[in-house]
């Protein structure tokens, strides 16, 4: 089956047009990419994160860690706050908490110290987080809805096509 | 990145101008499939962060142009043979004002790798913090009515005059 002609490309006077690639060829490559890219970001990116800090603290002591998973605020104290994350005990977070309070998400930029705290560089509450995420449900189920409307799935080709009436 | 409400109201005034000036018929679709574009590269990337906190490191790679381009291709490919080039143009240009929407974001590390995976470098240019665009909600649907309706009046007294 043949579904795709690639733009006009020439190498050593050959179009690459005058090929036929069969699409699912094309979508497994494109699926290749697009998995490729998840790992490179999680094998190659520029950062460290916290488990990491904590796995090798006195190599990583001083290091700037600002990616947390779901990272809330526990307790207030007049010199910093705990940090609640994922799949982990609070840690103690030191700085200024003006404008933050307990039991909202942050957003925060620490420095990681090898005796086991966070020194704030920069933290600020994820105001409304909840219901960003919520009222983001609404345009997907509205598009999702006209959507169905509009298009359909032939299983006897694997194609969706337009509905008659749209 | 502002919540997807922000996103596909700003985003309309994009396609509705596009279809206005081209004076196209037959839009529904085709607007579906761009703002289906714009929302694209929060569905594939949030809710996996969200349902799977430990997991958000392989987000970050996926919300970028070029792996969501890739995505916009591969779905442009499930569409039948006369569609294909047109549903990936809507795709990945509703893609594309997403990340040009994101990049007005405040946060105190910004990801808008447009370069990924061939740089890390940001493109950012913060005006307001996601909260702040929420607050304008009420406002991006307000505009909306109001276009649509000044659209409304305008090709009724278009039809009234050409008749």
């Amino acid at each position: 089956m043949v579904l795709f002609y690639p733009p006009f490309l020439y190498i050593n006077d050959m179009k690459i047009s005058d090929f036929k690639i069969n699409r699912w060829v094309l979508i497994t490559l494109l699926f290749g990419f697009v998995i490729y890219s998840a790992w490179y970001s999680v094998a190659h990116r520029p950062w460290v994160t916290l488990d990491e800090c904590l796995k090798n603290p006195a190599i990583l002591d001083g290091s700037r860690v600002f990616m947390f998973q779901e990272p809330r605020i526990g307790k207030l104290y007049a010199d910093g706050f705990d940090l609640y994350t994922k799949n982990r005990r609070p840690m103690r977070v030191f700085g200024d908490t003006t404008g933050l309070k307990e039991n909202e998400y942050v957003a925060l930029m620490a420095t990681f110290h090898k005796e086991g705290y966070l020194q704030a560089v920069e933290a600020r509450i994820a105001k409304n987080r909840r219901f960003k995420i919520w009222g983001s449900v609404i345009p997907v189920l509205i598009i999702a809805g006209i959507g169905l409307r509009f298009f359909r799935f032939n299983w006897r080709k694997c194609e969706i096509v337009v509905k008659r009436h749209a | 990145m502002p919540d997807l409400i922000t996103h596909v109201a700003l985003s309309h005034f994009f396609i509705r101008s596009y279809e206005l000036k081209k004076q196209a018929t037959h839009v529904w679709p085709w607007r579906l499939l761009f703002y289906f574009g714009t929302i694209l590269p929060d569905i594939i990337t949030r809710p996996v962060y969200i349902l799977f906190p430990l997991k958000e490191l392989w987000t970050i790679g996926l919300h970028n142009p070029l792996p969501v381009l890739a995505l916009c291709g591969m779905l442009a490919l499930l569409f039948e043979s006369g569609m294909r080039a047109k549903a990936f143009a809507y795709l990945g240009s509703g893609a594309l004002v997403h990340f040009l929407f994101d990049s007005l974001q405040k946060h105190l590390v910004s990801h808008n790798y447009w370069l990924f995976p061939f740089s890390w470098q940001d493109f950012s240019w913060p005006l307001l913090y996601p909260s702040q665009f929420m607050a304008f909600i009420p406002l991006w649907l307000v505009l909306v009515f109001l276009f649509e309706g000044i659209v409304f009046l305008v090709e009724k007294k278009g039809n009234r005059n050409h008749p």
